[in-house]
């Protein structure tokens, strides 16, 4: 493969207005998602490799896939590409009283592409599940160039859920052009709660119990020093005062005391997080450690140690299998850290 | 019946030694493994063709190292494996269409371990789903899953098949439940698939129907006893109206517990049988249909089970009428509606919904109908197979779409079956996004042979109108045989994935071949 010749080809496909060499790779910045198709034509047909912001081959951007494809009021679904921030979506959907639910403030500037491909732990909520719950649908590109798109319904039980192997798979085994995303109206009251604990591991049992107990919060945090747990609840007035009130009966059942809302902790603006399933959530350890600093909880998972790297675990070998039979000649990116 | 393959022979005296005692080769167990509850089958069975499949033999394992044992050996064989949890399944997806091996999973019912700190619990997959409920029930905990099979299905089959209890508009389909579950796919290996990781295995492996392996044990999230239960019903005009009062509350964040709208026909049968003991929730056509069978006569005048034996024979005319007499009916749509959890909670949101109903024209039934339907839930369609004896058949189609949709996906699938079989519908399983529509269809045919030639028709014309609608052709029964034809429409070229997932865990193919579309 010359990569005058793949700059050639992908001029040809995508206009040479969107094309551009550099050090051992070629930029390419699509802007639909039948360009992407053809370009990864391209790259298969030229033996190149190619990836979002791939460092060698054909690096896509998909800086120019930034638009609202349909907005279905009647049943809060939108359907964007890959390439529109998740700030850009809520500043549309916010015109219309419609939003994702909460992201981390530094998750805003992540496109969708990247959320759902690379979904962090924190990018959750207890009532809306992971970010990647939010996903109805997607359609994307598998390595030979197959377009897939994914039938879009509330749920189905037609086989796998065959999205998953493109969401969360870090463009390892397809490529994200669009999704189709379900969004919720802004609640007409939300009410923030916060309590002051004994001890973070009373913080921490306060927590899952609320969980348990059945209440649905908008966000759910406990912070280690001082132990503080914090409650955000949305919905109709009369919903949400008894969510609230549940919080603060469970919260005094742990001696919990009310406390004006901290400011969010430090971690909710540093994305060094580590996803640990509830029940394996230890406080005593770590935090003797000094290293955990905050837990963000939701649907019943995750926690937040400081500067613990985010890297993804190892690739499973179910996984590793199906990049071999999907991607045989490694076009795509690799499993970090394989 | 078939005597046993010869690959089968050389591979039973391996199973012996795996699983000494456990294993079986007689005509009777291999009859009793021959068919599940569809409805197709059933027409055969009513003809006098009791086992069209049997299996070459049938296994019983107790452990997830049996399990993976006996894989392997059946791979080396090339011998296909049908997975076995109570047969209750009505797409013909545990039928051993190629012969081979029945693994049944019952005798992998123990319950593992209940984390009451991070509300999961742990079981085998074999386990009944009655059993699972009452062993939760009496620690203080329930799992929120009660599909109308539950006292004939197996906790292994709701994660094989996505399937959905009455319930889960507040604690979800079984896949939402998934926290994680052992798989030994087609080549023996074990895996251990967690949910909500990235990616999501687990979402994977659940719905794959035994066609990628044996999902032998799993944790569900687990939720208290609810402490409170209200159930209220309420009558809107029209089908329209209702699905509108329910949408606007699930978008409003409201997670009733149960959201049941019946359409004109379905709440007219509905309240016309309520008193009576042969009243079925969900299956008051089944009700009706019941005065066709040897017991049901009983107390039924002869012109009114004739009657119905006619229409039918002609169910155009039947949906003709039905359709021009309904819209006068009194008192509409049945709409019951129930809350439960948390006292506080429960009562907050049942006060919301209310006035929520209200405000879309509902008019309040009282405790009433909720009650009834409680106390009728269970009452599941399998103890209808004597309708089949009298010549009818009767079947449900389950499908879904979201709510800009879900009209038109009504209507497209009413007017595709009427001219073949008398239908009416209800709507459960509301989601923010979208809800499925449960069809209730019952038709006859002079012979078997027309029986199912029309059987299949109905199918088709339906599972087609749904597909052109955009809605996807199962909610929670499954795809197995019966819907297989239809998955290249359902999922266009997305089944390479599916198939690359074949590949990956059973290279050789034997696990539950032939169905799904692979």
């Amino acid at each position: 493969m010359t990569l005058d010749l793949l700059e050639e080809r992908l001029r040809h496909a995508v206009g040479a207005a969107h094309v551009s060499g550099e050090a051992g790779r070629v930029v390419v910045r699509p802007g639909s998602a039948a360009e992407i198709v053809d370009i990864v034509r391209v790259a298969r047909e030229l033996s190149a490799p190619l990836g979002v912001g791939a460092r060698r081959g054909v690096a896509l951007d998909l800086d120019r896939m930034h638009s609202v494809l349909h907005l279905d009021e009647t049943s809060l679904l939108v359907s964007a590409q890959a390439g529109l921030t998740a700030a850009g979506l809520e500043a549309q959907l916010a015109r219309r009283g419609l939003t994702l639910g909460p992201l981390p403030a530094w998750s805003r500037e992540r496109t969708i592409g990247a959320l759902l491909a690379a979904p962090r732990p924190s990018e959750a909520s207890p009532r809306l599940g992971r970010v990647t719950a939010l996903c109805a649908g997607v359609i994307g590109v598998l390595s030979d160039g197959t377009e897939v798109a994914t039938r879009v319904a509330p749920r189905k039980a037609t086989g796998p859920d065959l999205m998953h192997a493109l969401v969360g798979a870090r463009g390892t085994l397809g490529l994200i052009t669009s999704a189709t995303l379900r969004v919720c109206r802004r609640g007409e009251s939300r009410l923030e709660a916060a309590f002051r604990l004994p001890t973070v591991e009373a913080a921490l049992t306060a927590a899952r119990a609320l969980l348990v107990a059945g209440g649905r919060p908008l966000d759910l945090q406990v912070a280690c020093a001082p132990a503080t747990l914090t409650v955000t609840v949305d919905g109709t007035p009369a919903h949400a005062e008894a969510e609230q009130a549940l919080a603060a009966r469970i919260a005094a059942e742990h001696g919990g005391v009310p406390t004006p809302a901290l400011p969010p902790p430090a971690w909710t603006r540093a994305p060094h997080e580590r996803f640990v399933p509830i029940e394996r959530i230890e406080a005593a350890a770590p935090t003797t450690s000094g290293r955990v600093i905050g837990w963000h909880l939701y649907g019943a998972t995750c926690a937040d140690p400081e500067r613990a790297p985010e890297g993804p675990r190892a690739a499973s070998p179910l996984l590793a299998a199906l990049k071999r039979r999907l991607d045989p000649d490694e076009r795509l990116p690799a499993w970090p850290g394989t | 019946m078939p005597s046993p393959l010869s690959r089968t022979a050389e591979l039973i005296p391996e199973l012996e030694a795996l699983c000494p005692g456990r294993v079986s080769t007689t005509p009777p167990d291999r009859a009793a493994y021959a068919r599940d509850l569809w409805p197709r089958g059933l027409i055969g069975v009513a003809a006098g063709d009791p086992a069209p499949y049997p299996p070459d033999a049938v296994v019983w394992p107790t452990t997830t190292d049996e399990v993976a044992a006996i894989v392997k050996a059946a791979a080396r064989h090339r011998t296909p494996i049908v997975p076995f949890g109570a047969g209750s399944g009505v797409c013909g997806g545990a039928l051993p269409i190629h012969g081979g091996l029945v693994v049944d999973l019952k005798r992998m019912r123990r319950f593992l371990a209940l984390d009451e700190q991070a509300g999961t619990a742990t079981f085998e997959a074999g386990i009944v789903g009655e059993h699972l409920e009452h062993a939760l029930n009496r620690r203080g905990w329930t799992m929120g899953h009660f599909p109308s099979s539950i006292m004939c299905s197996t906790y292994g089959g709701w994660l094989a098949a996505r399937s959905a209890g009455q319930l889960s508009t507040k604690y979800g389909k079984i896949e939402d439940m998934v926290r994680r579950l052992t798989l030994v796919d087609g080549r023996g290996e074990v895996h251990e698939l967690e949910a909500g990781g990235a990616p999501d295995l687990c979402q994977l492996a659940v719905g794959s129907e035994g066609t990628l392996g044996l999902i032998t044990r799993a944790t569900c999230t687990v939720a208290r006893l609810p402490e409170a239960r209200l159930l209220r019903g309420w009558a809107f005009p029209r089908v329209s109206a209702g699905c509108e009062a329910i949408r606007r509350l699930l978008q409003r964040g409201l997670r009733p517990a149960v959201v049941r709208l019946y359409d004109e026909l379905d709440s007219l049968l509905h309240r016309t049988e309520r008193d009576e003991e042969t009243v079925r929730e969900g299956a008051s056509l089944e009700a009706w249909l019941a005065m066709l069978t040897p017991k049901g006569r009983a107390g039924v005048s002869d012109w009114k089970r004739r009657a119905i034996s006619a229409a039918l024979l002609r169910p155009d005319l039947v949906n003709k009428l039905a359709g021009a007499v309904l819209p006068y009916a009194r008192q509409g749509c049945l709409l019951i509606v129930g809350f439960e959890g948390e006292r506080g909670l429960a009562e907050a949101e049942a006060r919301a919904a209310t006035l929520e109903l209200e405000r879309a024209g509902g008019r309040d039934l009282g405790p009433g109908p909720g009650e009834r339907w409680l106390k009728h839930r269970y009452a599941v369609s399998f103890r209808m197979s004597k309708v089949f004896d009298a010549g009818a058949f009767v079947d449900t189609m389950e499908v879904a779409t979201s709510w800009d949709r879900l009209l038109e996906l009504y209507q497209a699938v009413r007017q595709a079956v009427s001219p073949l079989a008398f239908i009416m519908a209800h709507f459960s399983h509301a989601y923010p996004d979208g809800c499925s529509i449960y069809f209730t269809f019952a038709a006859r045919g002079g012979s078997r042979a027309e029986a199912e030639r029309k059987y299949d028709q109905i199918w088709r014309a339906g599972l087609a109108a749904a597909t052109k609608v955009g809605a996807t052709i199962s909610h929670h029964h499954g795809v197995g045989l019966s819907k297989a034809p239809f998955m290249p429409e359902e999922h266009g070229e997305a089944m390479a994935i599916y198939r690359a997932l074949k590949d990956v865990l059973d290279p050789h193919h034997i696990m539950n071949p032939g169905k799904m579309g692979l």
